[in-house]
């Protein structure tokens, strides 16, 4: 698998050494006209596209999860994370107000020795528009809620975000929803009012709650004098109500700010005691998140965000946590050190897993004054242990559709934080992402 | 407890219901409203120094002329295909094709049919706010005139491009050989450009050049209007706007429209719940 891997990505790369040479001679051509012939809408659209990912990380040594589970007699430095994502997505028109909307994402892996594949179909619904205003749905949907770049604690109907990757496709939930739409002159100039029907049952939805049930999930936006709002509840039987607001607005031609809450009545809040045990409760948590995006004269884009997770764990638990792995390396009992490596990785290692961070962006198109380098770069900030995580990332975009991505990034901080355990210490990774 | 959800969704519901009611019962005043805003310039004039009835009729007539350059540029409703060509200084170049569709004086949207990198993604544009839809984030985001969604010399505000009337007040018009030059000034801070001037020829109205300056009248691009064509019967004007700056010499962006007609788009679609559709439109 790895030789074919291997082989697979030394072809495509061949390819687009020679790919340059035919864009530059279509480069030289300089006629106004273009060809509007093969934009005609048609029944079945598709799109499609290849994401190679050749990585590989270095280990952080002094983790306890890396001290867990990888013996002191066969150190390793680091490992290679090989992955490619095929993605699929388009649409089939039934009638003049229906249509079949569908989006797969297939994914096949190579992390640390092992190969495993995956393929999810994200989409796969009919909508069916009665008029302009109103649009009914049944199927498989993904929702997205919510302002925030980094997290979104609004979006109650839906899967959060890979901060590494926040435009990668996630997968919805099977649902019979309905939109109705309106837009108005005056101060009030947009509303919509979005309504979804979500069963959970063994087979059906499982992880959209923990119980089974039907879930009723609302979302009203308003665009009310220049300002986003939208409301948002989530009621179902089997409990786990929820509720939150967000909001967006513009206050200059180069300044944005945005905010939102959601407040889940019965969340699961865990916690780790001083045996370390993991423990939980029942109880209400409330997510929170601001920020800002604003643009310089240089075209610098600066997003600042600061966001609170309820239902994340304390430094109190973090730091018991720590203890007893400590002791299970301690004593070498092999038993409490499984459980150790099972916890962190379970509950633990998680994106936002902790209660409060800074999450800061700087971006820059057209890098050097090259029209294709788009260069970025972003921190998360745990505010309790001071550690971090920063990624830079390039992008080139010279070849039409296609785009290459370089990206290194690396932890931060000390032996008892967050990003100073985290099992690598930085992480290089290639992504050549194909459209077609 | 339950039951405080139930009664919490029945609110909402009642919420929504009286809003949508409110909004209805409102519209007809408030269009009035909107259409007699087109001298709301000269208007608040009239209140601040009402004893200077020349220089309403100046301000009038100056606002007048800039209406007649926007309807010589655009009907006022319309859709077509555009072409986006940015060009580097070493003449590398990357393009964007979309279709687009303007509503009245304060309503556009866009959708990009190439390259296939873009398609399905959407812009939006009511009054100062804008929003991008890109199809796997499944959600618009706010965006700012001033950032921009293909990259070169077009900003958000160029691509997404409203009346000039709207945007902007005409504090002066001076003449050059068979050219008016129109002074414009924004009327907020959320406009793109803090100053702009326009040479339009005064036989057609059609502009020639345009110069966009910051508020210190720094000149930060200046936009050429070449090719004159006949899109309908009895409408015709530049198919290509050229843009360089000083800020970024050698290169230069282009903007090339095709198909361009009168078209009222169903004002439902101007909702960014509606924008995964704009790509379906043409």
């Amino acid at each position: 698998m790895q030789k074919q891997l291997a082989k697979f990505i030394s072809i495509l790369f061949l390819v687009l050494l020679v790919q340059p040479i035919v864009v530059c001679y279509k480069a030289q051509a300089d006629d106004y006209s273009f060809d509007l012939s093969s934009f005609k809408p048609r029944r079945l659209e598709t799109n499609y596209n290849l994401d190679l990912r050749p990585g590989f990380s270095f280990y952080n040594e002094s983790s306890r999860f890396y001290k867990l589970t990888n013996s002191a007699d066969k150190p390793r430095r680091s490992q290679q994370n090989h992955s490619i994502l095929t993605e699929m997505g388009g649409h089939y028109l039934l009638g003049d107000n229906s249509k079949y909307n569908f989006a797969a994402l297939s994914t096949i892996k190579r992390f640390a020795g092992q190969t495993s594949d995956n393929h999810v179909l994200n989409e796969s619904y009919l909508s069916f528009d009665i008029d302009s205003r109103l649009r009914l749905g049944i199927g498989k949907k993904t929702f997205k809620w919510g302002k925030g770049y980094s997290w979104n604690p609004v979006n109650l109907a839906g899967r959060q975000k890979d901060l590494n990757d926040l435009e990668l496709a996630l997968s919805g939930y099977t649902m019979i929803y309905s939109q109705y739409n309106r837009t108005m002159e005056g101060p009030l100039s947009n509303l919509s009012l979005t309504t979804a029907l979500i069963p959970v049952g063994e087979d059906l939805n499982h992880s959209f709650a923990r119980d089974k049930g039907w879930f009723f999930a609302n979302q009203l936006y308003m665009l009310i004098r220049n300002t986003d709002v939208d409301l948002y509840l989530l009621t179902g039987y089997a409990g786990q109500n929820s509720y939150g607001i967000d909001f967006s607005r513009n206050l200059a031609s180069n300044h944005e700010i945005h905010g939102e809450i959601a407040v889940k009545e019965e969340d699961k809040q865990y916690s780790i005691n001083g045996a370390g045990l993991l423990t939980a409760e029942t109880r209400r948590t409330t997510n929170y998140l601001i920020g800002t995006r604003y643009l310089d004269y240089r075209e610098i884009t600066y997003i600042l965000e600061y966001l609170h997770n309820g239902s994340g764990f304390t430094q109190d638990d973090l730091q018991n946590y720590y203890n007893s792995a400590d002791r299970a390396l301690l004593t070498n009992n092999k038993a409490n050190m499984k459980k150790s490596a099972y916890y962190f990785n379970q509950f633990i290692n998680k994106q936002f897993g902790m209660q409060d961070y800074l999450y800061f962006k700087v971006s820059k198109p057209e890098l050097f004054d090259d029209l294709y380098l788009k260069g970025s770069v972003f921190t998360v900030y745990n505010l309790h242990d001071k550690s971090f995580m920063s990624s830079v990332e390039l992008n080139y975009t010279a070849l039409t559709d296609q785009i290459f991505t370089f990206r290194i990034t690396g932890n931060q901080g000390n032996n008892n934080s967050e990003f100073g355990q985290k099992v690598s210490d930085a992480k290089v990774e290639i992504r050549y992402k194909y459209f077609f | 407890m339950k039951l405080n959800y139930y009664i919490f969704t029945i609110a909402l519901i009642l919420c929504f219901s009286a809003a949508y009611v409110t909004a209805k019962t409102a519209s007809p005043a408030l269009e009035i409203k909107a259409s007699a805003s087109t001298n709301i310039a000269s208007e608040a004039r009239i209140q601040v120094s009402a004893s200077d009835s020349a220089e309403i009729d100046t301000k009038i007539s100056n606002n007048d002329l800039l209406k007649k350059v926007d309807r010589a540029l655009n009907p006022e409703s319309f859709v077509s295909y555009k072409k986006i060509i940015n060009i580097d200084t070493d003449n590398t170049r990357k393009e964007f094709v979309m279709y687009v569709g303007k509503l009245g004086r304060d309503k556009v949207l866009g959708a990009f049919l190439a390259p296939k990198s873009e398609v399905g993604r959407a812009t939006l544009r009511i009054g100062d706010n804008m929003w991008l839809y890109i199809p796997n984030v499944r959600k618009p985001v706010r965006i700012t005139s001033l950032q921009s969604v293909t990259g070169g010399l077009f900003n958000n505000s160029d691509i997404m491009s409203l009346d000039y009337s709207y945007e902007y007040d005409c504090v002066n018009v001076d003449e050059e050989d068979n050219f008016y030059i129109l002074e414009l000034k924004a009327k907020n801070n959320s406009v793109a450009y803090d100053k702009v001037t326009i040479k339009a020829d005064k036989e057609r109205f059609l502009p020639k050049f345009i110069k966009c300056f910051t508020a210190s009248g720094m000149l930060v691009k200046t936009l050429e209007f070449k090719k004159i064509v006949e899109f309908e019967n009895g409408f015709s004007r530049p198919s290509v706007t050229e843009t360089t700056s000083p800020l970024h010499k050698g290169a230069k962006s282009i903007m090339i429209f095709s198909q361009l007609k009168r078209k009222n788009l169903d004002k439902e679609l101007f909702n960014i719940n509606s924008m995964h559709k704009y790509k379906d439109l043409r």
